[in-house]
């Protein structure tokens, strides 16, 4: 957090700046810079150690204060909590992406390896994982605003992909206030999606490649040699034993994506025009307005530390040989 | 080519003075809307006008200081008088007229039967309320518009802060205001058509020691600033949701023309693609196209009138037939030397390689005007035309890239194959200026002068130009209020001291060698200073003035205008805009005129 300061303070960064743009007015940028607390009323700089004890102390009671730049006046925490649904559930829906799909396909093609069906999964997989977020992104909205116009001149049939099944926008996040009620549930869903699969790809490609070796890994190995020996069932030995064993790589892959949440999302929730908490975090950066990178990057800090919690836990659920009493 | 395309396009203008004139008189009477064909002409009532906006930050006028708020405080709230449809000259709002004593120091308000949102009459004790709130409330960002650029009398403290309670208006009887300045000053409706001085109701957040401070507002200001404004304007506040939208319905005890649509709704969204697709997806009705999407060539231009504005249609994009509205608008894009660093025939010499012509049309795609004066054509003592006449005396090779001239400039300078002179040209980053840059470059090759690019943040820049260090730059001025001195301010030698906190821009003009020219700049603003009543005379004379400072500019080739802004507004044919948008900009428009087809 005192990097974040640093960086955001002592660097070139100018937060007034950042708010007058192009149309540097003296008078305004004095008022501004008095109503942020940089100078005293006389005009005078307030030392950066005061600035940096004043910030400490906000973090650490938990006081975000209000933002600088990017909506001047609205507390930190409303600007976040205003924010991070539409993110989490866009990242829920990319990993649950790369999950339902990755992670079936990467073991099936470990499970028939050198077919003609693992090399269709795994060069899809590789192409998944290539394929740049920013460009998909592109392409799929342009795509999926104007499908009337393409798929008239295409097939000449003009096919909605607003109107299909629910009625949704393309662009933007979907309202997410009422959840409970199943068609807003599915309209939220469908409407997430394409951003979803996008920022999803190339965890999915990774899942698969990932999840097809594990399971090549363990299949080879002794024990399963011995379970076949042992005459068990095809169904049992992938159950049992394969598939728990394989998963145990791929949980830090999994937990992983939880920093999708906080950097890969920035280009997608641009191209979408989603106002999630990537781009929220990046515009705050990028415009030095201190209060509300700090008081997103503190919570992002606090998240991923939870994340990494859970994924030990998640450890020893997996594998039984992992525990914390000590035998 | 495109050089003749950009003097024909002047040739024509002054061609058709008298034309033009007939053409202005149709867009008034508001038959002409851009390229409609066929379908409905007599105005329908419903339905929601879908906007795009960047992200809001508070609907209280007297602290919104960015456009995207501005665009929603604008349906809002009414001030005493307004720019209709963004244009450049002031009309009663919510005044019924305005007078002024025989010295121009108390102007006198008289109101028109109005009602607020919440169903109160607006009264003259609201307008002293609400002015107070702009001098005073701890969150009013435009308290040096009133108390310093208008200059309305008021008592300060020993610290030099305004008094609160002592500022000169008063309210004589219930429609009665009075406003007492402390010297003649000829833009004072101007100023006062900003929205920051809209009226709300007295009392809405208290006194102003009720209302917090910025950083720890009271629950009532709250309220008032986020969740329920209330204003006298058209529309009335329907909801907000921080970073996705917001929504104002149809107040049908408006005072002027109801609402002819039943909501605007402003969906936030802050890319430019992101937005286009947004439009595409026929979730906006009246949207911008970013440049990397806009193709010069699908432009099909019907009109042009005299304020240079063009109507027509665009397309077909994805399917569609678009209409078009490019309007200018009062501001000024220029590069700029410190004098300190650069010699003058430097400066010339980049004066004469620069065609701001060529660059405005090809650069720039047309989306631009090409700029002569630093002050905008608009608002150019006489008009759009008197302008471009003036603006063919221009010294530098008006329309074309002279390199020739550049040459012979630095060669009477000394300079030569073996001499050249290092220019760094600093730009903030755009994609525009930077191809400016490059070419820039390349012909000041020719003319022996090596130039080196440096893109740069803003931030970056302005440090640098506080400094003291930059050679060449890039910057921009929007008008606060549409009238020259607000440009030529910028032109005031004391005005461009670097180090000064107070400098608008960092030329430091006549700072070591008095030139003759900076002293006629100095000379010419404080006969302006000297002389700003609003009265005819008073502003022939300032006229007079701004003109010597243009040419004062010209001569020491300090700033070197490039370009006008100009904003294209694309809609769909089912919506109708009766009004074409004047310079101040569609951010100024109040939506009460537009409709769709239901």
């Amino acid at each position: 957090m005192s990097a974040v300061f640093l960086i955001l303070r002592a660097g070139p960064l100018d937060p007034v700046a950042a708010i007058l743009g192009q149309k540097q007015d003296p008078v305004m940028a004095h008022q501004i810079r008095l109503q942020l607390g940089i100078i005293r009323p006389d005009g005078s700089p307030v030392p950066l150690w005061e600035q940096y004890l004043e910030f400490m102390h906000g973090l650490i009671t938990l006081n975000f204060g209000q933002s600088w730049v990017i909506s001047r006046g609205t507390p930190v925490m409303d600007l976040i909590v205003a924010r991070a649904p539409v993110t989490i559930w866009l990242g829920f829906w990319s990993v649950m992406i790369a999950l339902l799909i990755g992670i079936p396909l990467g073991f099936y093609a470990g499970l028939n390896p050198n077919t003609s069906s693992d090399y269709l999964a795994s060069f899809g997989g590789i192409v998944w994982r290539a394929m740049p977020n920013f460009w998909l992104a592109i392409i799929l909205s342009s795509v999926l605003v104007s499908s009337q116009f393409f798929t008239e001149s295409l097939f000449g049939v003009a096919l909605s992909w607003r109107e299909w099944l629910w009625d949704t926008g393309v662009i933007g996040g979907p309202p997410l206030d009422n959840l409970a009620d199943p068609e807003q549930l599915f309209a939220a869903i469908k409407w997430i999606m394409p951003a979803a699969i996008v920022l999803g790809s190339s965890s999915m490609g990774n899942e698969m490649r990932i999840g097809r070796t594990a399971v090549l890994e363990t299949i080879n190995s002794n024990y399963v040699e011995t379970a076949r020996a042992k005459g068990l069932s095809g169904r049992i030995i992938v159950w049992k034993h394969v598939f728990r064993n394989a998963l145990i790589p791929l949980v830090p892959i999994i937990s992983g994506e939880a920093f999708l949440l906080v950097g890969g999302s920035v280009l997608v929730e641009l191209v979408f025009g989603i106002n999630g908490l990537g781009k929220l975090t990046f515009d705050a950066i990028n415009s030095a307005d201190l209060t509300m990178a700090g008081g997103i990057l503190f919570i992002f800090a606090v998240f991923l530390q939870v994340m990494n919690i859970i994924q030990d836990f998640l450890y020893t659920l997996i594998d039984p040989r992992i525990g914390y009493e000590q035998s | 080519m495109t050089d003749n395309t950009g003097l024909s396009r002047r040739g024509f203008l002054k061609a058709t003075g008298g034309a033009a004139a007939a053409v202005s008189v149709a867009g008034c009477i508001g038959s002409d809307d851009g390229g409609d064909s066929g379908g409905s002409q007599t105005p329908q009532k419903g339905g929601t006008l879908q906007l795009i906006n960047s992200t809001m930050s508070t609907f209280d006028p007297v602290a919104a200081d960015d456009t995207a708020s501005g665009r929603v405080i604008q349906q809002l709230h009414d001030p005493l008088v307004n720019y209709p449809h963004g244009e450049v000259e002031v009309k009663n709002l919510l005044a019924k007229s305005v007078e002024t004593n025989e010295d121009k120091t108390v102007y006198t308000f008289t109101l028109k039967d109005a009602t607020f949102h919440n169903g109160d009459p607006v009264t003259a004790s609201d307008v002293v309320y609400s002015l107070e709130r702009v001098a005073g409330s701890p969150h009013s960002v435009r308290s040096d518009f009133i108390l310093n650029s208008i200059g309305v009398t008021h008592d300060t403290d020993g610290d030099g802060n305004y008094q609160s309670g002592s500022l000169g208006v008063t309210a004589v009887d219930e429609k009665t205001v009075e406003m007492e300045i402390e010297q003649p000053f000829h833009a004072v409706l101007e100023v006062l058509a900003y929205s920051a001085f809209a009226i709300v109701p007295e009392g809405i957040v208290g006194s102003l020691s009720d209302e917090g401070s910025p950083d720890s507002p009271s629950s009532q200001y709250e309220e008032f600033a986020t969740k329920q404004p209330v204003g006298a304007g058209p529309f009335q506040f329907d909801h907000w949701e921080l970073q996705t939208e917001a929504a104002v319905n149809r107040f049908d005890d408006y005072h002027g023309e109801v609402a002819k649509v039943d909501d605007v709704l402003w969906h936030v969204i802050e890319d430019d693609s992101a937005a286009f697709n947004k439009a595409m997806g026929g979730e906006a009705d009246i949207f911008e196209i970013p440049t990397a999407k806009f193709e010069k060539n699908s432009v099909s231009e019907d009109k042009t009138d005299d304020k240079n504005r063009v109507t027509g249609s665009y397309g077909p994009v994805r399917g569609k037939t678009l209409d078009y509205l490019k309007y200018p608008e009062v501001g000024t894009y220029y590069i700029a030397f410190n004098e300190q660093n650069v010699i003058k025939p430097v400066r010339q010499a980049v004066a004469y390689v620069f065609n701001q012509d060529d660059f405005v049309e090809n650069t720039m795609k047309g989306r631009a005007d090409p700029a002569y004066h630093l002050t905008p054509e608009l608002i150019y003592p006489g008009g759009t035309e008197a302008a471009q006449k003036h603006a063919e005396q221009y010294p530098y090779s008006p329309g074309e890239s002279d390199i020739e001239s550049a040459k012979q400039v630095m060669q009477d300078a000394g300079f030569g194959p073996d001499n050249r002179y290092q220019l760094e040209f600093t730009h903030y980053e755009s994609d525009t200026y930077s191809k400016l840059a490059k070419q820039l470059q390349q012909q000041l090759q020719g003319a022996f002068i090596d130039l080196s690019i440096n893109q740069s943040k803003f931030q970056t820049l302005l440090q640098r130009g506080e400094n003291g260090r930059n050679e060449l730059y890039s910057l921009g001025w929007i008008a606060d209020w549409p009238r020259p001195d607000n440009f030529m301010k910028l032109l005031y030698p004391p005005n461009t001291v670097t180090g000064d906190p107070a400098s608008y821009t960092y030329l430091d003009w006549g700072q070591t060698d008095q030139s003759s020219a900076a002293g006629a700049a100095r000379t010419a603003f404080e006969t302006v200073e000297s002389n700003l009543t609003p009265t005819q005379e008073a502003q022939d004379t300032r006229n007079a003035e701004y003109v010597k400072m243009e040419e004062a500019n010209w001569e020491d080739a300090m700033i070197i205008p490039t370009h006008h802004s100009v904003t294209e507004l694309f809609s769909y044919q089912d919506v109708h805009i009766p009004d074409k948008i004047g310079g101040m900009g569609f951010s100024r428009n109040k939506c009460n005129t537009i409709w769709k087809e239901q």
